[in-house]
């Protein structure tokens, strides 16, 4: 007795990673958790990406369309001139309004812009990758996109073909904005996770100040009523302001604020506050957000 | 070609388990610059017995964050979820409009949180959300 051990059943140290991978602590096996260890390794495999890319843009021996076909993500193509229409992250208490009619009725006119110059390809690519009934494609590429970091080499030679087609119709939609967009997404807590009754509570990796990267494509709405799991205790609520990604709702009666972010895009988590937001009905709810800031 | 064709199907977004290619997942990135969250605000509800399987070793809640607005979100969400509260009050308060308006359908034009009576208020809005359990509070800098 008294002796020291190596404590062989101590648990390692792990950081959470919703998008599920290697389980590395028995306690914890339903979550998602990864050994930081991994995820620095992706992290390092997409700072490899993005310095691939940026040399290659200094090669002025090939085309702007050839070095875009070989980049691992896809260029931005946002700006945004005037200072009016550049949005911030909402101070702490501030009312999340839903997206009013006219501001549904311009990004629907660029949307419908885009729609209108694209080319049938990338029709297609909507067509199976988002609107279609089936969605086995959307969800293949994305866990491919997951698994590479966000890379769409990676991919197989259709699948590249079909991601870069929808990253050109965003592009698309990108330059003709002349706005910033304040978006929803919701991702689940694990089930064992404990209920967030303070900021120690939350996952350690999605604390003030941690980065957290969406290799795939994302999926988010305007209005905080409208997203999935808002009004669920069990998920942790993003909200991202941003010039990026495509308007993908609607105009006019039919409530849907869709709006699509690109792959490959990295935010710091700038701060975790209780926000304040319109409901369905015109009245008011609260639940806690995540605000993320572009890196 | 009509608008309807880019549209996205809902099931793209429906919840459901966590893995890569489900929307909305992320990749958390190890960074140096992380902290430790400061929470300079704290309340401590007693619950009773019949909760103690939600409260802490010492039998009570404890609500903290970097502001009062966040504590009273948090305790809110807690009663919400789990006390048999018939009538949860409304969320403590929002900005709009450059106007403050507070849960009790009173208004002002600065943040009644940031005067030396906001402990006051979160107290009485505790009280509220749990009605006869005894509350704590204590702030730092």
């Amino acid at each position: 007795m008294g002796a020291k051990t190596a404590r062989p059943n101590r648990e390692q140290p792990v950081a959470l990673d919703v998008e599920g991978g290697v389980i590395s602590a028995r306690d914890v096996k339903a979550a998602r958790d990864v050994a930081a260890d991994v995820m620095t390794e992706r992290g390092f495999q997409r700072l490899a990406n993005q310095i691939t890319d940026e040399l290659r843009d200094e090669d002025s021996s090939l085309t702007r369309a050839a070095r875009d076909r070989d980049r691992a993500t896809p260029r931005d193509a946002s700006q945004v001139g005037s200072e009016r229409l550049r949005g911030d992250l909402p101070a702490e208490g501030d009312f999340r309004r839903a997206l009013s009619g006219r501001q549904r009725k311009l990004r629907s006119a660029v949307k419908n812009q885009v729609m209108a110059a694209a080319p049938a390809s990338q029709h297609k690519a909507i067509r199976s990758m988002l609107s279609d009934e089936d969605s086995q494609e959307w969800r293949r590429i994305n866990g491919g996109l997951h698994v590479a970091a966000g890379d769409a080499q990676q991919l197989g030679e259709s699948d590249r073909a079909k991601v870069q087609r929808l990253d050109r119709a965003i592009q698309s939609y990108e330059r003709l904005n002349d706005r910033t967009h304040k978006v929803y997404v919701a991702v689940r807590l694990p089930d064992n996770h404990q209920d967030v009754r303070g900021l120690r509570d939350l996952p350690a990796n999605l604390r003030p100040g941690s980065g957290v990267a969406f290799d795939q494509f994302t999926l988010t709405r305007h209005n905080l009523h409208e997203t999935p799991g808002h009004d669920s205790d069990r998920h942790v609520v993003f909200e991202v302001v941003t010039t990026r990604g495509m308007y993908m709702g609607r105009s006019d009666s039919v409530e849907d604020t869709t709006h699509l972010l690109p792959r490959g895009m990295q935010f710091e988590v700038a701060s975790a506050d209780y926000a304040p937001y319109e409901t369905r009905s015109g009245g008011f709810g609260e639940r806690l957000v995540l605000q993320l800031r572009e890196r | 070609m009509t608008s309807s064709e880019w549209l996205v199907h809902p099931n793209r977004s429906e919840l459901g388990p966590d893995k890569p290619g489900r929307n909305g997942h992320y990749r958390g990135l190890r960074d140096p610059r992380v902290r430790l969250p400061v929470e300079t605000c704290e309340a401590r509800v007693t619950l009773p017995r019949k909760m103690s399987r939600l409260a802490d070793h010492d039998g009570a809640a404890t609500f903290s964050g970097a502001s009062w607005l966040f504590v009273v979100g948090a305790a809110r969400t807690f009663a919400r979820t789990h006390t048999e509260v018939e009538d949860v009050p409304p969320p403590f308060g929002f900005k709009d409009g450059g106007k403050w308006w507070w849960w009790d359908d009173t208004t002002s034009e600065e943040s009644i949180l940031d005067g030396p009576d906001a402990a006051g208020y979160v107290q009485e809005y505790l009280e509220r959300l749990f009605p006869g359990m005894p509350i704590t509070l204590s702030e730092s800098q």
